[in-house]
């Protein structure tokens, strides 16, 4: 694991409105690090995969990955410099199958923007073996409404990772999963993160995030309220007042 | 040959051409078109005048119709960029009309009238005949279908069947979605701006009425009732309703009201268009050659 920072992020705001989502949030994700986020409903953390993805724009702050500015990019350049996320809710495209919706990532360096004009589509076998590691290679020719949730969420998995990318951001990748398929989803994020990539996680699933991530940070109301490895995250006063609620709400 | 079936056989051939540029930008990428005659009306207004004003053979007149389509439809389908669905549907038929008034009203486009007297095609000694046009007619559907099985084939495809899924999910799977709505449309109205080349110069009047809202409805109809999304539908959706009104000929006034009713039985049964993917009529005939070709191969 190295210790230069994949991703920078410092100060970053978003608002809705009057509403401050995220409020001067700072973090740091080292390489080959899985970072967990976690906190209360509403404290910011799916706003702030947004903000890093380029879905929501961000009012101030700066984010940089691998030491770039890339606040203001389109959600599919940052894509393609090498962040791939998953949804809370996943999205995946109803009328492809399976395999079309792993080559539609898939394709994205050789034929994004102009490119995409070549007549030729990205490897078929590479999408198989993509979907062989997350244990969909018997469902190629399904179409993803037919799958079951935990493999419709391995599905996103496969999607982000056809981009072949640095940083993966996992919006609540057990959300909905019994006990095995959790424990078969961190043994699938810790291969993952064993190739290399950097892995952020949004995570409800206390299990899940203290299992498997290497340091967390605790988001409330937009802000950073602790960090640190999850033994002494749990023992934070401020975490515990944010979960249970504290006298003075 | 009859000349009344080739006259059918162009109309056919046209009308499948202009349903696979509907098909191209709704089927595939998802952009609903409701205005798609304009497009028809550039390539026939651009050949028609670069034919009679500027001298340019036909030959020429051809592709730049079709480049004038696809950079109309490349600058008109920008609202696609910042509204959808019913929005861009109600969006694409103020196109339709404002391409239209500005052909009325504009003296260099004719107004009213029209442009008239578009020469037909010469090909060696002298003008293209009637079975001319037919083989040309051919020619440009065969190239309107190569083109829409390129695009189906090709990750371009894909990435507008993402789009048209879902544009968020496919934005964060790398797909640059402006640019690959903009070149939806650009290849559809191009295919369409050929086709109204081909429209102008055979029927050698053109006026604005020919590419109003009630055009654009019928090119949206063929590909619809066929099926979008495929390139069997579209074509299929256009020959059968353009053959259907004349086999009802004979009823005369009721002609409208059969076409219609089968319209709307065909959207209530088969909602997906006739030949569409997972309907009933293509899953049956699916079914159907699988059992003879089980059949055969024992």
């Amino acid at each position: 694991m190295g210790q230069e920072p994949v991703l920078t992020i410092d100060g970053l705001g978003v608002a809705f409105g009057g509403l401050r989502a995220l409020a001067g949030v700072s973090l740091q994700a080292r390489d080959g690090e899985i970072l967990g986020i976690i906190g209360p409903n509403g404290a910011g953390k799916t706003t702030l995969f947004n903000a890093i993805t380029g879905l929501v724009r961000a009012a101030a702050g700066r984010v940089l990955f691998r030491q770039r500015p890339i606040l203001g990019f389109r959600p599919s350049a940052i894509a393609r410099l090498g962040i791939a996320r998953t949804f809370q809710v996943v999205r995946p495209f109803a009328d492809l199958t399976v395999l079309e919706n792993v080559m539609v990532p898939l394709g994205h360096r050789r034929y994004g923007g102009f490119g995409s004009l070549a007549l030729r589509l990205p490897s078929r076998e590479g999408a198989r073996r993509l979907l062989g590691r997350v244990g969909l290679d018997g469902r190629v020719a399904a179409f993803p409404h037919q799958l079951p949730i935990a493999h419709q969420r391995r599905l996103e998995l496969a999607r982000a990772l056809a981009l072949d990318p640095t940083l993966v951001l996992l919006d609540e990748p057990a959300a909905g999963l019994i006990h095995q398929e959790a424990m078969d989803l961190i043994g699938l994020i810790r291969s993952v993160r064993n190739e290399g990539r950097t892995m952020l996680l949004v995570e409800h699933n206390m299990d899940v995030a203290m299992g498997v991530c290497d340091r967390l940070y605790v988001l409330d109301h937009g802000a950073v309220i602790a960090e640190g490895t999850p033994a002494k995250v749990r023992d934070d006063p401020a975490v515990i007042a944010a979960y249970l609620g504290s006298d003075e709400d | 040959m009859d000349p009344y079936l080739a006259n059918l056989g162009v109309l056919v051939a046209l009308n499948g051409l202009l349903a696979l540029s509907v098909n191209m930008v709704t089927g595939y990428a998802g952009q609903i078109a409701f205005g798609h005659a304009a497009f028809l009306g550039i390539g026939a207004y651009a050949s028609a005048l670069l034919t009679t004003k500027a001298g340019l053979p036909f030959w020429a007149a051809l592709p730049l119709a079709g480049l004038a389509g696809a950079i109309g439809g490349g600058l008109l389908g920008l609202p696609s960029l910042r509204i959808r669905g019913d929005f861009l549907a109600v969006a694409s038929i103020g196109v339709n009309f404002v391409v239209v008034s500005i052909f009325q009203y504009t003296e260099f486009f004719g107004g009213a009238l029209g442009i008239g007297r578009i020469p037909a095609p010469r090909f060696g000694a002298g003008p293209i005949g009637l079975q001319g046009f037919l083989l040309l007619a051919i020619l440009l559907l065969v190239v309107g279908i190569a083109i829409s099985w390129w695009v189906s084939a090709s990750w371009l495809g894909l990435a507008f069947q993402a789009l048209r899924a879902d544009e968020t999910a496919a934005e964060t799977m790398g797909v640059h979605v402006p640019v690959h709505k903009l070149a939806a449309f650009a290849i559809s109205t191009g295919l369409a701006g050929l086709g109204g080349s081909l429209y102008a110069h055979y029927l050698t009047t053109i006026t604005p009425e020919d590419f109003g809202f009630l055009r654009s409805i019928e090119m949206f109809v063929w590909a619809a009732g066929g099926g979008f999304g495929t390139v069997r539908g579209p074509l299929a959706g256009a020959a059968i309703l353009t053959l259907l009104p004349e086999a009802f000929r004979f009823m005369e006034n009721y002609r409208l009201l059969v076409y219609g009713g089968v319209l709307v039985l065909v959207m209530f049964v088969e909602p997906r268009g006739l030949l569409g993917e997972g309907g009933h009529v293509w899953t049956g005939l699916a079914r159907a050659t699988a059992w003879v070709r089980n059949r055969f191969s024992r």
